[in-house]
């Protein structure tokens, strides 16, 4: 029995080191990638255009209708985007369907959000302990307070960092406030920016255990806390906070089934964008707003879809497109028909280890049938039949990598 | 018998131990004294931003440790039994193979695993002093994939060593090697954590996979 276990023990470990080598290897040498396209809602040609890679430095620039243009007629076609562009050539103010708009116009009017889903709440590992920055009014910058906090089962803690101990006072000052204010601990959803490198900073917000979204700031060390009308039957995975001069949102909500909710300045009104297929587990995401339009691109394995909006989130053009795919079918075929499936850790959408079995497409049954025909060849008949047995089947479940780990380990075995 | 065996484990590795236990104990105070260090000439909360937002690992001096000790663990214990094939002389005692090597094996392994445990609790102690306890927890499931690959490590070297055909002992150490460097994938902390359950069943399988180089030495003729 032991010889048994030991046997296959020594082949099971070659087949996961070669499942996990071979194909990354392989990918290495013969696989080309190439970053995402960008795609864009061209305010002058009303239609989407996108620059998208060939791999190295070509690069394909083209609008959604087919027609083509080199690096510079394409930036000529976003304005909002290479403003400074024209500035340098003498052609600002920009004149669009009759509206002038200088570079101060453009610059107030310009937002960006990029939410990749390796970011988001529970895709990656992250200490539950932020730092709530003090708002000074009478300082510039955002000085980084000498604390974290986080939420326990009973209280909203203050760690202080020289001393490594919960400051008390602070505690009981933010948590007090909390607890008139009717919050539930623990929290269920924190969201903030931690970092100082912000033109100011809004806070957190933070989702209690019932479901209520509490807007929560420090100012001069003393609570800010507003709890915001927001719908507690939200299903939220993850709060975005990004301050911004435009003051229009605070940041945006997103739903575990893929909705999307700006948190407006208008009493937390909230703002769902018309985006029809987001989905958080397994797509990027950036919304792109200028001084007429507002585009949100959601990004996935093979295709990259936009939705053009007015500046009152109202969709009026989508836009579909397929990502390239620069490796040859020769390629693809040749990988399905060499590994029948591959251990993977790295997960785009993932910013920690997702550990799981890709299998290869149908290509790989008739490599796993040329290994087993070459097992069948080189099977020996002294062998008794409880191994060929063995062997066999695990030539038909795991086809190369079973077939070399056989040869290579148990050649000239002796019984 | 089987206490016998374990003394002359220990005979074998007593030295070896102590100067890798040694390694381990000054590396920890390295890292203590380095955080230490930070701690006084940073201001503690961007040491804390760092560690938690950046995902810095400060004990990241400790990483390969546990793999070199595993590896050297393996070295004394087998380099000694293979010159001269002397490890068919343990062979001919009155204990079945297995039952010979299972207890050598889990010699070297104890002897790791209080090595490896006491590093781990030294980290986690200085974590838990300067940082939040969630900062010192974490330091746990991110050593735990380190200390796991000094496992592999240490059964792949035992197993290379006792196989007696090259081509074989090649193909081995390239399995290992790369079952080693599966467990260093990732950056920060706790990358690995969710995979975890599935690679501590490679211990197991490695240990295993020595029994056979063992069953083929002895196949090879004592």
């Amino acid at each position: 029995m032991i010889r048994f276990i030991s046997r296959y023990s020594g082949i099971l470990l070659a087949i996961v080191a070669m499942s996990y080598a071979f194909p990354v290897g392989f990918d290495k040498v013969f696989v080309q990638e190439i970053g995402s396209p960008l795609l864009f809602f061209s305010p002058l040609q009303k239609q989407f255009i996108y620059r998208e890679s060939l791999g190295g430095h070509r690069f394909n620039y083209m609008n959604e209708s087919g027609a083509s243009y080199n690096r510079i007629d394409f930036e000529s076609l976003l304005p909002f985007l290479y403003y400074k562009n024209l500035e340098k050539k003498n052609a600002l103010p920009v004149h669009i369907d009759g509206r002038v708009f200088s570079k101060k116009a453009i610059k107030i009017g310009r937002q960006g959000l990029g939410i990749k889903s390796r970011h988001l709440n529970n895709h990656h590992p992250q200490i539950q302990l932020y730092p709530l920055f003090s708002n000074n009014p009478e300082v510039a910058v955002i000085p980084f307070p000498e604390d974290v906090f986080r939420f326990s089962d009973t209280a909203m803690e203050f760690i202080n960092a020289d001393s490594n101990r919960i400051d008390v006072p602070l505690t009981e000052r933010f948590t007090s406030v909390l607890n008139t204010l009717g919050f539930v601990f623990p929290a269920t959803v924190i969201g903030g920016k931690t970092t100082n490198l912000k033109p100011f900073d809004e806070g957190f917000f933070v989702r209690d255990s019932d479901g209520q979204v509490f807007h929560i700031k420090r100012v001069l060390d003393q609570p800010v806390i507003v709890k915001t009308p927001i719908d507690p039957k939200l299903d939220i995975q993850d709060i975005i906070v990004s301050e911004n001069r435009r003051k229009e949102f605070y940041g945006i909500i997103i739903t575990r089934q893929g909705g999307l909710h700006l948190i407006s300045y208008d009493n937390y009104r909230l703002i769902s964008l018309p985006v029809e297929l987001y989905e958080p587990d397994r797509m990027d995401f950036t919304l792109l707003i200028n001084p007429l339009y507002t585009t949100v691109v959601s990004s996935q394995a093979k295709t990259v879809s936009a939705t053009a909006m007015d500046r009152n989130y109202q969709s009026f053009r989508t836009f579909e497109l397929e990502r390239y795919n620069p490796t040859s079918s020769l390629v693809q075929v040749s990988r399905d028909l060499l590994f029948p499936f591959q251990i993977c850790f790295d997960n785009p959408y993932r910013g920690q280890a997702d550990l799981r079995l890709q299998f290869g497409g149908v290509w790989a049954l008739f490599g796993i049938l040329l290994a087993l025909i070459v097992f069948l060849l080189t099977a020996r008949k002294k062998q008794p039949l409880s191994i060929r047995k063995g062997d066999f089947f695990l030539v038909l479940f795991t086809g190369f990598f079973g077939l070399i780990a056989i040869s290579c380990l148990t050649r000239d075995e002796s019984f | 018998m089987l206490y016998s065996l374990l003394f002359k484990e220990w005979l074998k590795l007593k030295r070896y131990f102590a100067a890798v236990l040694l390694l381990n104990c000054g590396i920890c105070l390295e890292i203590f004294f380095n955080i230490r260090q930070q701690m006084y000439a940073e201001h503690a909360e961007m040491v804390w931003y760092q560690a938690i937002h950046i995902h810095s690992l400060l004990y990241q001096d400790i990483r390969y440790v546990p793999l070199f000790t595993g590896l050297v663990l393996a070295t004394a214990q087998f380099v000694p039994e293979m010159m001269g094939r002397r490890f068919r002389l343990s062979l001919h005692l009155p204990v079945s193979r297995s039952l010979m090597l299972f207890f050598s094996l889990l010699s070297g392994v104890m002897l790791y695993l209080i090595i490896c445990g006491s590093t781990s609790l030294c980290i986690y102690l200085t974590l838990q002093k300067y940082f939040p306890i969630e900062v010192a927890q974490s330091s746990l499931s991110t050593m735990v994939s380190w200390v796991l690959a000094g496992l592999i490590a240490y059964f792949g070297c035992a197993s290379v060593l006792l196989e007696q055909s090259w081509p074989r002992r090649v193909f081995l150490l390239l399995v290992f090697v790369t079952l080693v460097k599966m467990l260093y994938a990732g950056f920060g902390y706790g990358w690995l954590a969710p995979a975890l359950p599935a690679l501590v069943l490679l211990a197991p399988l490695a240990m295993f996979s020595v029994f056979d180089s063992a069953r083929r030495f002895q196949d090879k003729g004592v």
